[in-house]
């Protein structure tokens, strides 16, 4: 819907005189003339006349022929034209263009008057017209640059650092803004004149890219999901609940005014040829753009106050910067070309400037810290961070993930309850590798994780959230990666929380994990090879020799062999490593 | 030249008892794939609390060494925990009916039994349980006694009450002894929410010791969230036992309680039916539970659960338990033979009425399960 810095109003306009005033006293000159010839020949066949009224007709035309000798122009686009001698021809000439829009007989007829131009004005105005000038061609490729950036900005991280893709919204949020990215650089390449198509085909309706595709499905769509991912930062950190809409309500939500807007276009059928409308149109199309970028700000004011620790506040008043400017890039060249029509260059920069401002939109305003934080991390560049992070380890909690070996090693008695047991890390870690071969290991990366976040201070809600916000993702969702053995009370207990930052969160699951482990894998454990590689590490001690002898009790597997490849517990393991 | 001559014939030596040692690997490694081979892997699935876990325990008893002393102590702990969570569950809940419900007075605890509920709900909510000892188990009884957790209890297909409450509560003075030692059947009736997978070997020796079959049976969790660790097993499983808890039909999901019991089981039976390895699988359904069944299909009629609704009850007493069940069989099998595709129109299906608790039952059952994937075995192998 973008009605670029093209004009041609004026065109339309002149074309409606010529049917409505021109032609009409043309025809009447030219049976005027026939009369004539008749009169003078006394009837007669008036195309045998032709040749003969030309040479016969003599000096009472010869004002006539005179006058066209001296003119030489087309009476319609009044330019100095060759073809033109007789009314006759002024006829052809008229009838042909009848049909054709007017540039294009423009363009048929001024190369001809090559002569006392210079080429490339002509030519400039030919591919001003029509597309094709070499700025045109490097826009284009400025602007698929952006779109192979974009592309592997976001999907490198799954397919080079093998990241496990989320499920959720969390996951289809940032690809669907990829999405409407490219659909929106190809709606603005094909509705506005870059390229010179030698026929028209179906597929290139002025309606299907200049007000679906560029509308609903590009910019719409864009700034729609930034403004979805904005609302669950409001939520999340502001108000420190989840949000109450899910993503795949509020993102069609969001969307319907463009829809709307677009079904109303389509309906009345404001475009023209070359794509482009009336200024009554082109305001509230303008208008609808702005006010979702207003929308946008208004979430992003609101959370202006909370330090986040993945840049998503930075990411989002950049990306409002950016399409601001480029809305005013947009308005400006338009309201230039519209006073300025004649300008050639005009149109032709203003048609670069429009492809380069969206290609550096998409990549600016595209991000995916909002919604993965932890892969927004990962850097392409550098090697060392390669590797994924966990979020502890970037929330900066301290001893994340890793073992220390300065701890005293005090026997591991089994008649102890388990919760005091698994306070000692190394029992934890040889309890984890125990649990995940027999595939039960997500009730115990939950405890790892629960541990992790009561490390946090209770004040520090925005760490908590992060953390807090991970975990749910992790473990709670119904369906999710590692998802744990609980209640639905529990479970809902959980994800309708009315405050996320609270210390006491996830103590009912917690709690019924322990107890499940309990009765169900700690008996297996104590006669597992696990326990026993586990004494004769503890028992080794300081000194390096073997304390005391492990007795020969007989350990039974609790799962001999797993058959799958892909087991995501020893995945993750083997990552946090 | 010596030197070296002997320093080769010490390199040979060395290389050919390497060689030898290397032979005897493989020819170990190559017994161990072959003897693998005979291994029929037998899974057990099926939702939560259809009974997979008690029909292990039941195989462990029957055709391993069954449980040792260790063993049997192990479950102490399980069996007192149930209690506590039980008996607090009912106290929690009949606060919940008393507040919620439109005949709330019901529901009310009487006034003397009110401190009691109150610790031993505390009591349930504890990491760790105190040992079950006979003041305790006497308190217990008082509550259990109570109108309004017996009237709680009836309604307890709203809350998820342990099948085996109502036995573990009516022998309560036995558990709370201080010499007490778990019978087989309080093995049995214990309840203990599996996760993760686990496995045994046996072998169903029966009268003809020399058969030698070797199964392998691998026991999953039921709820959601443990499927996902069911892909691991799909491969190269000679049968599958799809339990179904046939008196589940009013109950409702523990990790779902939007989703009823038996409209769960039917789905997930499409899905297992459907899986692509199955293809040549031998599937044995058991549907299980039937003691329970048959009690409260007097009570509550079928109709309650939507697959059912087209029940029509016609008589009374026995007569109607027998036409209630043939109906429930006769609906898995339409779907059973509604899902198979053409091409897995030869596995072996087979439908089998069984209680876990039941130990010659079971032991019956099995030996018909033996019998027919051996014959299967005998038929794939072109000798029948």
């Amino acid at each position: 819907m973008v009605d670029g810095p093209f004009l041609h109003m004026a065109g339309r306009h002149q074309q409606g005189t010529f049917y409505a005033v021109i032609l009409p006293s043309l025809r009447k000159l030219q049976a005027c003339f026939d009369q004539a010839l008749d009169e003078h020949h006394g009837g007669g066949n008036q195309l045998a006349m032709e040749p003969y009224g030309k040479k016969k007709l003599g000096e009472d035309f010869r004002l006539w022929k005179v006058d066209f000798d001296q003119e030489d122009e087309c009476g319609i686009c009044l330019e100095p034209c060759t073809k033109m001698v007789l009314p006759n021809s002024l006829l052809e000439c008229l009838l042909p263009t009848a049909i054709l829009p007017f540039e294009i007989h423009r363009s048929r007829f001024s190369p001809a008057v090559g002569g006392s131009e210079s080429g490339s004005p002509t030519a400039m105005a030919g591919c001003a017209v029509e597309g094709g000038c070499p700025s045109d061609y490097i826009a284009i490729a400025i602007s698929g640059l952006s779109v192979v950036v974009l592309l592997s900005r976001s999907i490198l991280p799954f397919v080079v650092h093998k990241v496990s893709r989320k499920k959720g919204s969390g996951f289809w949020i940032p690809m669907i803004q990829v999405l409407a990215s490219i659909n929106l650089v190809i709606s603005i390449v094909m509705s506005v004149n870059y390229l010179r198509f030698k026929k028209r085909h179906p597929w290139q309706s002025c309606y299907i890219w200049a007000v679906w595709i560029e509308g609903p499905l590009g910019f719409g769509l864009l700034l729609s999901c930034r403004i979805v991912q904005a609302f669950q930062l409001y939520f999340i950190f502001g108000k420190k609940r989840l949000p109450p809409l899910r993503s795949h309500i509020s993102l069609p939500l969001f969307l319907l005014p463009w829809f709307a807007l677009a079904a109303l276009i389509h309906m009345r059928e404001p475009l023209n040829d070359h794509c482009h409308m009336k200024a009554q149109w082109v305001v509230p199309v303008i208008c609808l753009h702005a006010v979702f970028v207003g929308i946008l700000v208004a979430f992003t004011a609101a959370i202006r106050h909370i330090e986040f620790r993945f840049n998503e506040l930075r990411d989002l008043w950049r990306g409002i910067l950016v399409a601001a400017s480029s809305i005013c890039v947009w308005i400006t060249s338009y309201v230039l070309n519209r006073v300025h029509e004649e300008i050639g260059w005009l149109q032709v920069l203003s048609r670069f400037l429009l492809l380069v401002t969206t290609g550096v939109l998409i990549v600016v305003v595209v991000s995916i810290s909002s919604s993965q934080p932890l892969l927004s991390q990962i850097s392409l560049r550098r090697r060392e961070s390669m590797r994924c992070k966990t979020m502890g380890q970037v929330l900066g909690i301290p001893d994340s993930g890793l073992i220390s070996h300065n701890e005293a090693n005090p026997a591991v008695n089994p008649n102890e309850p388990l919760e005091k047991l698994l306070l000692d890390k190394r029992f934890r870690q040889s309890f984890m590798a125990f649990a995940d071969s027999c595939l039960a290991g997500e009730s115990m990366h939950f405890y790892e994780d629960i541990h992790e976040l009561g490390k946090i201070p209770p004040d520090d809600s925005i760490r908590r959230i992060y953390m807090a916000r991970e975990i749910i993702d992790k473990y709670i969702l119904a369906g999710s990666v590692m998802e744990v053995n609980i209640s639905h009370r529990c479970r809902q207990e959980i994800l309708t929380t009315p405050d996320m930052a609270h210390p006491l969160l996830f103590d009912n699951a917690l709690n019924e994990l322990l107890q499940l482990m309990k009765m169900n894998l700690a008996r297996d454990y104590w006669s597992s090879i696990f326990f026993l590689k586990f004494k004769e590490e503890t028992s080794k001690g300081p000194a390096g020799h073997e304390l005391e002898q492990v007795s020969d009790c007989s350990f039974s597997p609790r799962l001999s062999s797993i058959h799958g490849f892909d087991d995501p517990f020893r995945h993750e393991h083997l990552s946090e490593l | 030249m010596g030197l070296l001559c002997s320093r080769n014939r010490g390199y040979h030596e060395a290389d050919s008892e390497e060689n030898v040692q290397a032979e005897e690997i493989e020819r170990r490694i190559e017994q161990e794939t072959k003897a693998e081979k005979h291994i029929q892997s037998l899974l057990l699935l099926g939702t939560g609390e259809s009974g997979k876990s008690t029909i292990f325990k039941q195989i462990k008893l029957l055709f391993q060494t069954g449980f040792n002393d260790e063993e049997l102590k192990s479950y102490i702990a399980v069996i007192h925990a149930n209690v506590y969570q039980t008996i607090k569950l009912l106290h929690d809940g009949s606060k919940e009916l008393a507040l919620n419900d439109t005949e709330s007075s019901k529901y009310v605890l009487s006034t003397e039994h009110k401190d009691i509920g109150k610790k031993l709900s505390q009591i349930g909510g504890q990491l760790d349980y105190p040992c079950l000892d006979k003041e305790l188990a006497t308190e217990i009884e008082t509550l259990w006694k109570d109108d309004a957790i017996q009237q709680t209890y009836a309604r307890g297909f709203e809350l998820q009450v342990p099948d085996c409450a109502q036995y573990f509560m009516e022998n309560l003075h036995r558990l709370a002894d201080a010499n007490y030692i778990p019978t087989k059947d309080d093995i049995l009736y214990a309840r203990v929410r599996s996760t993760g997978v686990v496995e045994i070997q046996f072998s169903p020796v029966g009268e003809h010791k020399k058969s030698g079959e070797v199964y392998r049976l691998f026991d999953v969790g039921g709820q959601r969230n443990e499927r996902r660790k069911w892909i691991h097993l799909f491969e190269g499983v000679s049968a599958v036992i799809f339990c179904a808890a046939i008196s589940d039909y009013d109950q409702i999901l523990f990790e779902d309680e939007n989703k009823n019991r038996m409209m769960e089981t039917k789905d997930l039976f499409e899905w297992v039916l459907k899986q692509p390895c199955f293809e040549k699988t031998s599937f044995m359904l058991f549907l299980n539970k039937f003691d329970i069944f048959e009690k409260k299909i007097l009570k509550v009629p079928l109709n309650v659960c939507e697959w059912f609704k087209d029940y029509q009850p016609v008589s009374t007493g026995k007569q109607e338990i027998e036409h209630a069940y043939e109906f429930v069989k006769k609906k898995f099998e339409e779907l059973y033979f509604q899902i198979t595709a053409p091409a897995c129109v030869d596995r072996v299906f087979k439908v089998y009425r069984t209680t876990a608790l039941d130990q010659k039952l079971i032991k019956k059952t099995f030996k018909l399960v033996d019998e027919t994937l051996r014959r299967r075995n005998l038929f794939e192998a072109g000798l029948l």
